[in-house]
Formats: C-alpha cells, structure tokens, sequence
C-alpha cells in the first residue's frame, strides 16, 4: 500500500507535523504487522484540519495498525474520537454530562467538506463550548447506540 | 564415580532442553498472576514516555495482539525477541515493554491466551469484538460503535500497563530494573 502523498494533500492544507511523520510510515511501522497510512486517508485527515482552525484547537492525530489515520479531542467536557478511512469515516463524541453521539459516512469529494464541517461544528458546540448563531445541519450518518 | 555423575548431568541437561525446546515446561493456561510484555517499536506509539492508544490495535484481520509471557521467557530473552523483529532501516526500533499482569488485563471483553505455536513463551490478548475480525476491512475506519467499544477496551490496557523504556537497548540484558507493573 502506497503511503500518503505530500504532493498532493500539500495542494489542500498547509503541512502538519503529525501528518508528515505519519506520511513517512511505511508497512509494518510498528513491527506487529502495521499497514501504512494511505493517500487518501492522509488527504483527507489534511483537509479535516485545514478546516479545524477556527475555535478549535488542533487535535491528537494518530496512524493506526489498518492504515486509518486517528483525530482526537480532549477537553473538560467530553471527548471526540473520528476514524479516517480510504472510503469510510466514522466516530463518537462523548461529552462529558449528556449521551454519546454516534457517527459514520462514506468519504467523497463531494460529502467530505460538509460531513467535516458538521463533525467539527459538534465539537466546537459540546467540547469547547461554542454557541454559535448557526445550528449545524447534521446531514452526515449518526447511529443510535445500541450498545 | 565422576564420569557416571557428569553422564547424568548431561542426560538430565538435554531432557530439561528437549522439555523447553517442546514447550512442555510452560503450563498452556495463563495464570492471572503472570506478567506479559509487549516490545515498543515505533516513536508513533509513544507520547511524553506514555503508551499511546494505537499501541494496543490488533493487525487487521485479526482481534490479537502478542505478547510474550515474562515470567517463563525473562526479560532478557524477551528482550533477544524484540530486537529480532527490529529493523531501523525500514523505522522499526526498539524502544522497551509495555508490561501487564494478567489478571488485571483480562475483563469481558478481553482474555490472554497462549499461543507458543509463534514461539514457545509467546501470547495473545484477544479483544472479543466480532467486528474485528468480521467486519474491520483492509484501511477503513470501523463502524462507530464498534470503534468505540476498541476505544474503550485500549483504554482499559492503557490504565492497567506500564511502560519501561529500555535505559540500554544496544545491550544484550535488560538494565532497566523490575519489570513489575500496576
């Protein structure tokens, strides 16, 4: 599995620290048989944070052992958790008074800038406290817990 | 009387080898009491001398994460083990252990088994998450609430580990003291 490809998530955001170490990972990055970042889950996880500047602070990101790249968010009041796929994203926020939220997409072109745009407006609202004029539109996928 | 007494010490010697190169002197059932580590490779696991989450995902497609059982291997063999798998030509380098007692590992969703098929000494934590090894698929992200339900099991393996950077990882011994987590 090819890497990430600077060249061409460099066209969407400005570079990331974590996201150009995350870049250089190659298969097996952790000895325990680890796929490496895609290109497309690096563009996307690129593009999520060029968005993320206003209000929120830059989250934890993260490679995983199947090639999936990790954002995460911490703060007094709950957490986020947002999975990036090659096709698929998918995630949770968990505030800290109220219940879990639930949430899972597919990723294009098309979807991505909204689905991210709406994810972050959730965060912003339920971690940092935002409260905004515009209510989010929450058109991207929420599941209810079924646990 | 000398010649009989070191033909002894030779028999029993290479029983006691042919025993350990069989496996036959490690119990198959892991006991709660036992210490298990897991060698730290990558700087992309690691955050402010902290295991960081993504250490404890199981390899697509597996639900597994291996371990070796330290209380059989010691920690020098165990540490012969990691620097074996290392390479930091292609960024894999030995950094130290993670170290669990098992019985503070194991919870509903997740048990320690052997696994000396691998290598005598060698163990697995299993996650019991079905969508690992049903539904995870090769670079997309797990379902939501399958994900969080990993989450909150890495979670769980964070609390109950220690990490134990390696002071020496050039060195053959392990110098870095008691292995002996929470």
């Amino acid at each position: 599995m090819p890497p990430c490809d600077p060249q061409r998530v460099s066209a969407q955001s400005a570079s990331d620290p974590a996201l150009d170490d995350i870049d250089a990972l190659k298969d097996n990055w952790d000895g325990y048989g680890a796929l490496a970042p895609t290109r497309e889950s690096c563009s996307y996880a690129r593009s999520f944070l060029a968005n993320a500047t206003d209000g929120i602070p830059i989250p934890e990101v993260n490679p995983t052992s199947n090639g999936t790249i990790n954002l995460e968010w911490k703060s007094d009041t709950g957490t986020a958790f947002f999975e990036i796929g090659k096709s698929r994203y998918s995630g949770h926020i968990e505030p800290s008074r109220g219940s879990t939220i639930f949430f899972e997409g597919q990723l294009s072109e098309a979807q991505w800038s909204l689905a991210s745009q709406q994810v972050l407006a959730i965060v912003k609202q339920l971690l940092y406290g935002a409260t905004g004029s515009r209510t989010p539109a929450y058109s991207i996928r929420f599941t209810e817990p079924t646990l | 009387m000398a010649r009989l007494v070191r033909g002894l010490l030779r028999t029993v010697s290479a029983l006691l080898n042919q025993l350990y190169s069989s496996c036959l002197l490690i119990p198959i059932e892991v006991a709660d009491d036992e210490r298990i580590v897991r060698a730290v490779f990558s700087p992309m696991n690691i955050k402010n001398n902290q295991i960081k989450r993504n250490f404890y995902e199981p390899p697509i497609p597996t639900d597994e994460l291996s371990v070796m059982r330290l209380e059989y291997l010691g920690a020098k063999a165990s540490k012969a083990r990691a620097k074996k798998i290392q390479n930091p030509g292609k960024g894999r380098t030995y950094y130290g252990f993670a170290a669990f007692r098992v019985g503070k590992v194991c919870v509903d969703d997740i048990s320690v088994e052997d696994s000396r098929s691998q290598f005598c000494g060698h163990a697995d934590i299993h996650f019991k998450i079905a969508a690992l090894k049903q539904r995870r698929e090769k670079n997309e992200a797990l379902p939501a609430l399958e994900g969080k339900r990993l989450k909150d099991l890495q979670d769980h393996l964070i609390s109950c580990s220690k990490y134990y950077p390696d002071p020496n990882p050039a060195r053959t011994n392990w110098t870095g003291g008691p292995l002996s987590p929470p």
